[in-house]
């Protein structure tokens, strides 16, 4: 790839796009009486339509010459959801703990009739509280490790046709699938985690059998940081595809090396290989 | 433009009004194929069809809340987070990583082929018994056959197996770990047909076992009859120090000491029980402990201590490599079939037990404990995020009437019982080509399962079960259905050309090992699938009776 592509194709997309994705508030400013020519349930778009703008800004500006600072964006959104990722991953051993107190206070004779006097005489059970946490922080766990999976290419994919196609070809299927598939599901699913929160945290939503755990705003709260994180994840990899397709030269060859779903260059099946040999090295 | 206005409106009226869940499955397919991430493609997919059926009336867009309040779940919701059975998916991760991250796999594999070197085919009947043990937990059978391939598949070159019986006994018996509790897949069927994931892991018990045997007969004969293919180890190549008596008299003498004194306490703590003054309801401390669980944990902590003192020699290694890992998947799944604990329960332990493993096998560094919490992780977010995704399709498929555009379908059809079963396997079978088990289980098989119910009455009689209420005949014929699913599956995942069991393999295989060699090994054990396929369709009990058994 040499020179840049003309700025003139991703503004029309912007402006298009922004029109539509604003198109209701657009025609209450001049008081319009017609209905949106989308439908009445036209605003049901906008995710789709937004997503698509931010794919159009983003090659907007690499066409005006910021490729530097769109990779440091890049690197930024993806190395936060590693990172969180990273961190979320270790929950298994507390849940792991937690779930083995829970089995000595409950299966062992001794301290489970310990346990009881402590039940009878303060009126609470741990044991249930425990069991609810142990949901709480798989919860956790489950949900913060989504962006990381993803740049890490762990998720699953159909690779049998993929296989054959270039690896330009790769990363224009993946900009379609991130721009039109996956951000939108992403903001989407925020958003109603956010009601979700919203109603658990207003009415004050405790657990269902009285004695567990109540706040349940909190894990509630984690579904909408959960689609944060693996929505930061996409963004970085969007801004990473379309560097390697619109960028110049430099950008494109940065932008191939940080990318990791290639078929050619399975990440996931380099680190197995990678901690196999260390392992092995450090068997001997 | 009249013609064409009238066209625009049946099409959107009345014909993606009525067809609209067709064309999602379609779309979903393209999206599936085109490579992207699965969750992603069934996320979005979702949702512009959500938005598609709401702008032409079909649905409300409140469904696609429900997708998320499903996810979630709770309200005795089969949910991914509100839901304490699937904890149990973690547990099992972590438990499968850490035991091979720390080696403890390898050393299992070592010690098992120096106790079979006399016997034909060895070392390849140490990778069943492997595969059978714990190739199980490890998630997806991608990330399960790269390991082993990469554990067994250079041992078994350097010993000069043929690539062809290597290979092919690698990929069956690693795939076998999808069937063999404790198996991820498993937990994951229970969750979706609200069935009992103890039941469901003791009915896939025996149909696992025959087809472990099987593969076992095989590769005895077939070393029989052609040593060649597969040597015996050299004895030169094995360098172990002869066993110190003393150790051996020791170890034994501590089994017998530690099963004797438990013996005795139990039968001490039920007599003061029986003992007790009239009303008093207080337990005596002897009654306290369980003496049992005691000398368990008592035995499997000495045959580690002795095993850490006899050092290199055969007996050292059974006690320290082959005894402690055979305890906990033992203490494992015993637990769950006695009932003496939820899956849940069982599988943390389960993951502190192979965390004690490691770290009395030396291995427990701070470096594996990172890696195995991080691949952990990457499980979980890989499993749960297709989850929340088939979620969201499931829901807006129900929404939009697709699942009654299938069961149409299936009516229209006019099948009986039995051809629509063979109907429905032959269909997981073709898509086991392409998806790897949770696809085919978390999108599949809630869409199959309602058919199957639907027509439970009719199977009724060749599972010896007339005369039971219907309900009692729907939940047989399903752990049934998902034990033959399971079947079906693997040998799908192993059946050339496709099988993507191989393709993995041939990912990380030494460049020696040609294509064609995987193909040819795989034919056989693909036989004998099918032979164990039959079985479990013809002789239904094997699946059915051992949860019968233990249930009285």
């Amino acid at each position: 790839m040499s020179g840049r592509a003309s700025p003139l194709i991703p503004a029309i997309i912007v402006g298009m796009f922004l029109f539509l994705a604003l198109e209701s508030y657009i025609e209450d400013l001049f008081g319009a009486e017609s209905e949106s020519f989308l439908g009445e349930v036209g605003h049901l778009w906008r995710p789709v339509f937004l997503s698509i703008v931010v794919y159009g800004l983003i090659r907007l500006l690499i066409a005006l010459g910021h490729g530097t600072t769109l990779r440091s964006l890049g690197d930024v959104l993806c190395g936060a959801a590693m990172s969180i990722g990273k961190l979320a991953s270790w929950i298994i051993l507390p849940l792991i703990a937690i779930i083995m107190f829970d089995v000595i206070t409950r299966k062992i004779e001794i301290i489970k009739v310990w346990n009881a006097g402590i039940t009878e005489t303060y009126g609470f059970s741990v044991s249930f509280l425990l069991q609810d946490f142990q949901w709480h922080l798989h919860g956790v766990l489950l949900l913060m490790t989504f962006g990381f999976g993803y740049i890490m290419n762990a998720h699953v994919r159909v690779d049998i046709f993929r296989e054959m196609a270039s690896r330009r070809g790769q990363v224009r299927i993946e900009t379609f699938g991130l721009t039109i598939l996956a951000i939108p599901f992403m903001l989407v699913m925020t958003g109603f985690a956010w009601d979700f929160f919203y109603a658990s945290f207003v009415g004050w939503e405790g657990s269902e059998s009285m004695v567990g755990l109540g706040w349940r705003w909190i894990i509630k709260s984690f579904l909408i940081w959960g689609f944060v994180v693996a929505m930061l994840a996409a963004l970085g990899t969007l801004v990473r595809c379309l560097l390697f397709l619109y960028g110049d030269d430099e950008e494109h060859a940065i932008a191939e090396d940080s990318l990791q779903f290639f078929t050619d260059d399975d990440e996931l099946a380099k680190l197995i290989l990678e901690e196999n040999q260390g392992a092995q090295e450090g068997g001997r | 433009m009249e013609g064409f206005l009238e066209f625009w409106h049946w099409l959107i009226d009345d014909h993606l009004y009525e067809y609209i869940g067709a064309y999602m499955f379609l779309a979903l397919a393209l999206m599936l194929f085109s490579g992207l991430p699965v969750a992603y493609a069934l996320g979005g997919v979702s949702l512009i069809f959500a938005i598609l059926a709401t702008w032409i009336d079909a649905i409300t867009f409140k469904e696609f809340f429900s997708a998320l309040n499903r996810s979630y779940g709770g309200d005795g919701q089969s949910g991914a987070i509100q839901n304490p059975i699937l904890v149990a998916i973690p547990c099992f991760v972590f438990m499968g990583t850490m035991l091979e991250k720390s080696r403890v796999a390898a050393d299992l594999l070592d010690i098992l082929q120096i106790m079979l070197k006399r016997v034909p085919g060895g070392l390849a009947l140490s990778v069943t018994v492997m595969g059978t043990i714990m190739a199980a937990t490890t998630g997806i059978i991608g990330a399960s056959v790269v390991m082993m391939t990469l554990l067994a598949l250079p041992e078994m070159l350097k010993a000069r197996y043929a690539p062809t019986l290597a290979t092919g006994t690698i990929a069956a018996s690693v795939t076998l770990g999808i069937l063999i509790p404790p198996s991820i897949m498993l937990v994951l069927m229970a969750n979706l047909l609200a069935v009992s994931v103890g039941n469901l892991f003791i009915g896939a018990i025996l149909p696992g076992l025959v087809l472990s045997g099987l593969y076992f007969m095989y590769i005895v004969a077939r070393a029989s009859i052609n040593p060649a293919i597969a040597p015996r180890i050299d004895e030169d190549t094995i360098d172990l120090r002869p066993s110190n008596n003393s150790n051996i008299v020791l170890f034994f003498g501590m089994v017998v000491g530690f099963v004797a004194l438990s013996y005795v306490l139990e039968t001490l703590a039920e007599s003061a029980m029986a003992g007790r003054a009239e009303g008093d309801t207080a337990t005596p401390l002897i009654a306290q402990f369980n003496w049992g669980l005691f000398a368990f944990l008592a035995i499997f902590i000495s045959s580690m201590v002795i095993g850490r003192r006899e050092g290199k020699s055969l007996f050292g290694g059974i006690l320290k490599g082959f005894v402690p890992p055979i305890f906990l998947i033992t203490l494992v799944l015993g637990s769950i079939f006695a009932g003496w604990a939820t899956p849940t329960e069982a599988a943390g332990v389960g993951a502190f037990g192979s965390i004690v493993l490691a770290y009395m096998n030396g291995t427990l560094t701070k470096d594996v404990v990172r890696q195995v919490c991080h691949r952990t992780g990457l499980t979980t977010a890989m499993i749960f995020f297709i989850f929340v995704g088939a979620t969201a399709f499931s829901t807006i498929f129900r929404a939009t009437y697709g699942e009654d555009l299938i069961i149409e379908f299936i009516e229209w059809l006019e099948l009986g019982a039995w051809p629509l079963l063979f109907l429905l396997m032959f269909a997981v079978f073709l898509l086991g080509f392409f998806f790897d088990f949770l696809e085919i289980t978390l999108i599949i098989l809630p869409v199959f399962a309602p058919v199957i119910k639907a027509f439970a009455p009719e199977f009724a009689p060749h599972l010896g079960l007339e005369g039971l209420f219907p309900g009692k005949i729907e939940e047989q014929v399903i752990y049934w259905f998902a034990i033959l699913v399971a079947v079906n599956l693997q040998t799908s995942f192993l059946t050339p050309p496709f099988g993507f069991a191989l393709f993995y393999m041939k990912g990380v295989a030494p460049s020696s090992v040609k294509m064609q060699e995987i193909y040819r090994g795989i034919i056989p054990f693909v036989t004998l699938q099918v032979i164990g396929l039959s079985i479990v369709l013809y002789f239904p009990n094997l699946a059915l009776w051992l949860p019968a058994l233990m249930l009285e």
